[in-house]
């Protein structure tokens, strides 16, 4: 969910771990859907751009991303990174220096938005009529 | 009928140049990159998305800039786009209900819980032409008010269902149809035609609604709720088997209320009309929920008199790409048709002067 | 911006495709059918280029009891995104190793009159392929009659591929594979058994 440049950002340390590509990136569709009435049965509403990618460590651990978008060192990375957050020794850091950061921003981001909106929120006051 | 003919090559060559230079236009005004497109023109980004019927907003101002702003052009190039794509599968339904709001009205309700939130909207602006934005000059930087974020917002329409006095829409999970796969047949069902209006052109549903509120098809509707924001995308890949969020993508909601209907076992209750659609797309999405209720109307038992209540009509004529290929069809060669029918047309005015020949002898 | 990424393998599909098309095109004819990818046994590599080629995530795929490893149904999943099913009468896809027993197809998905398309294409695993024995092709896309052996499939089976082609336009598709090529025997094909001195 986090922007490419963000996860650049934070996960070029550990580009360079050795890896090869089960599935080199590739750019595809997935269809999205709705529900009747926001909460009823599913239709198809259109489709996004996504891309995937599945790599392989030399220990033999495997990561998968999809990833909305077309830029496939955004799967890359993130399948990495999947890949490394499974290697016992690895977890806490993965998530300490790469998820952690980008959560942050996100809230940042969710936050920054929720106050703007909320800056539009009506203020209702009645007023009274004078013919009563 | 449709006879190959050659020839003309050059000229094809030398008028694609010539598009190129027209859409550059005047050289020395600098040009559009497609992050001032994507960041300015947004919300014709979000219409050439939501026709292309594809997300993606740095293909649909690329689409935008290489139409000249044309934008059913635009959005015939993403159409165009999207049949090089394979399709990894189907999400999980977005649920609007954890959208993060940007906008929120409700003009059924004052007081609803979490409030009415304006938005980015320009319903309160005057249409007065605003000239500081001849320049370049920043605007003032939004407003900020103390707020929660990861909170749902209840949704107005169940409020109501509560009581019961709105109609349930169906949850039958059955697998919806996919009209990008499966040739149309009438009758559609609603989720084919959802799947349709949410393609469909902006300003033929926008038309449709309008004839409703105009007395052809009534409804009888008022926007129970209309929603902006940003809603995750779930998919679930065949290899992993559990859901992965992909991304997230701003939708525009709305869900209409419309005049209720009962019958001798049911107590009368309010039915209702949906529209979604990808960014911000009010109109759209008030023309769709609209349309969509109209097109009900077999289904709750109305006579079916107007034109937004004839699903084969709305369907067979809502998508802009195929419209325009037919009717823009029509300046292409037709030259062998139409020398057959100046040639009948001949002989039939050379035999009514015969007959007037012949008569008069 | 972002160019397009389009999938790596796509050059491959596209060659692939291309045999498999005139193969059914031309029933019966036995074209050389080479494949780039590794495959995990029992599944030979032309095998899963056919299956990379042709199936996808709305094609539901069967495999039968000697195919459907661990291995197998992961390969299949990953590369294809198909679905594996436990019934075959729900696949569009039918992965088989030639087998003598066999010689029922009624139970695989038979295509409808409003839809005939809807029906299963069979992709069978073969030792050999030659055209020589009593089998008798005809129909369209053989200008001659021809004749076909497919290692390890009996008379029954044979039997019931013309009780199949009797159904025209309903019945099921074959593709047939050996380690270096491939042939296919769609529905529009006329099976004769010839008799055997």
């Amino acid at each position: 969910m986090s922007s490419w440049q963000e996860l650049d950002r934070v996960a070029t340390e550990f580009r360079s771990e050795p890896h090869e590509l089960l599935r080199s990136p590739e750019t595809g569709m997935v269809m999205l859907r709705g529900r009747m009435g926001a909460t009823g049965a599913a239709f198809n509403l259109g489709e996004a751009t996504v891309t995937r990618c599945a790599v392989k460590l030399a220990d033999g651990l495997e990561g998968h991303a999809y990833v909305m978008g077309r830029n496939g060192e955004h799967a890359r990375t993130a399948a990495l990174c999947d890949a490394l957050l499974q290697r016992p020794g690895l977890h806490d850091t993965i998530q300490a220096r790469v998820l952690a950061p980008l959560e942050q921003k996100l809230l940042e981001r969710d936050m920054s938005a929720a106050s703007k909106a909320a800056a539009t929120k009506v203020d209702f006051f009645t007023m009274v009529r004078g013919d009563d | 009928m449709y006879v190959a003919v050659k020839g003309g090559e050059q000229a094809i060559d030398a008028a694609h140049r010539l598009l190129a230079e027209e859409r550059r236009g005047d050289r020395s005004v600098p040009g559009l990159t497609l992050d001032q497109i994507a960041e300015q023109l947004t919300l014709a980004v979000d219409r050439v998305m939501n026709e292309g019927s594809l997300y993606d907003r740095e293909l649909a101002a690329l689409a935008v800039k290489q139409a000249r702003g044309d934008l059913i052009e635009a959005i015939f190039l993403i159409r165009a786009t999207r049949t090089t794509l394979a399709r990894f599968g189907y999400a999980e339904p977005l649920e609007t209900r954890s959208m993060r709001v940007k906008r929120r009205v409700s003009a059924a309700f004052k007081d609803i819980p979490g409030g009415q939130i304006l938005g980015p909207t320009f319903d309160y602006t005057h249409r007065l032409l605003d000239f500081s934005l001849v320049g370049d000059a920043a605007p003032e930087p939004a407003r900020a008010a103390p707020a929660e974020v990861g909170i749902e917002m209840p949704r107005v329409l169940e409020l109501l269902g509560s009581e019961g006095l709105m109609e349930k829409p169906s949850t039958d999970d059955v697998e919806p149809r996919d009209l990008t796969q499966d040739p149309l047949n009438f009758p559609a069902g609603r989720d084919l035609r959802l799947q349709n209006l949410a393609r469909g052109d902006e300003g033929f549903l926008l038309a449709l609604a309008y004839s409703t509120q105009r007395g052809y098809g009534r409804t009888h509707p008022f926007a129970g709720e209309i929603r902006l924001g940003m809603v995750e995308v779930s998919f679930t890949p065949e290899e992993l088997g559990f859901p992965v969020v992909i991304g997230e993508i701003t939708v525009t909601e709305c869900e209409m209320i419309n005049q209720f209907k009962g019958s001798a076992t049911v107590q009368p209750q309010f039915t209702r009309g949906y529209g979604l659609g990808f960014g911000q797309c009010e109109r759209k999405a008030m023309s769709m929920a609209l349309v969509d209720r109209s097109l009900r109307a077999g289904e709750l038992g109305e006579e079916r008199v107007a034109p937004a209540q004839d699903e084969e009509f709305v369907m067979s004529h809502s998508d802009n790409v195929q419209a325009t290929g037919f009717v823009e069809h029509l300046k292409l060669p037709h030259y062998v048709d139409f020398q057959s029918e100046l040639v009948l047309l001949r002989r039939m005015r050379a035999g009514i002067a015969n007959d007037r020949l012949e008569a008069a002898e | 911006m972002t160019e397009m990424q389009y999938p790596s393998g796509v050059i491959e599909a596209a060659h692939s495709f291309r045999t498999i098309m005139d193969a059914v095109a031309r029933p019966g004819r036995i074209l050389p059918f080479t494949a780039v990818p590794p495959a995990p046994w029992p599944l030979w590599t032309t095998t899963a280029s056919v299956a990379r080629t042709l199936c996808d995530f709305q094609t539901p795929v069967w495999l039968s009891p000697e195919l459907c490893t661990e291995p197998v149904t992961h390969y299949i999943r990953f590369h294809t995104g198909a679905p594996i099913v436990s019934t075959p009468e729900d696949a569009s896809f039918i992965f088989l190793q030639a087998d003598d027993s066999m010689s029922d197809l009624s139970r695989f998905a038979q295509g409808t009159h409003e839809y005939p398309d809807r029906s299963a294409t069979l992709v069978i695993q073969t030792a050999s392929l030659r055209n020589e024995g009593h089998v008798e092709l005809s129909g369209p896309g053989i200008p001659q009659p021809l004749i076909f052996h497919a290692e390890g499939m009996s008379s029954g089976f044979w039997d019931a591929m013309a009780r199949n082609h009797a159904q025209f336009p309903l019945g099921v598709d074959v593709i047939f594979v050996s380690p270096d090529a491939i042939a296919a025997i769609p529905r529009s094909t006329a099976i004769r058994l010839q008799e055997t001195v």
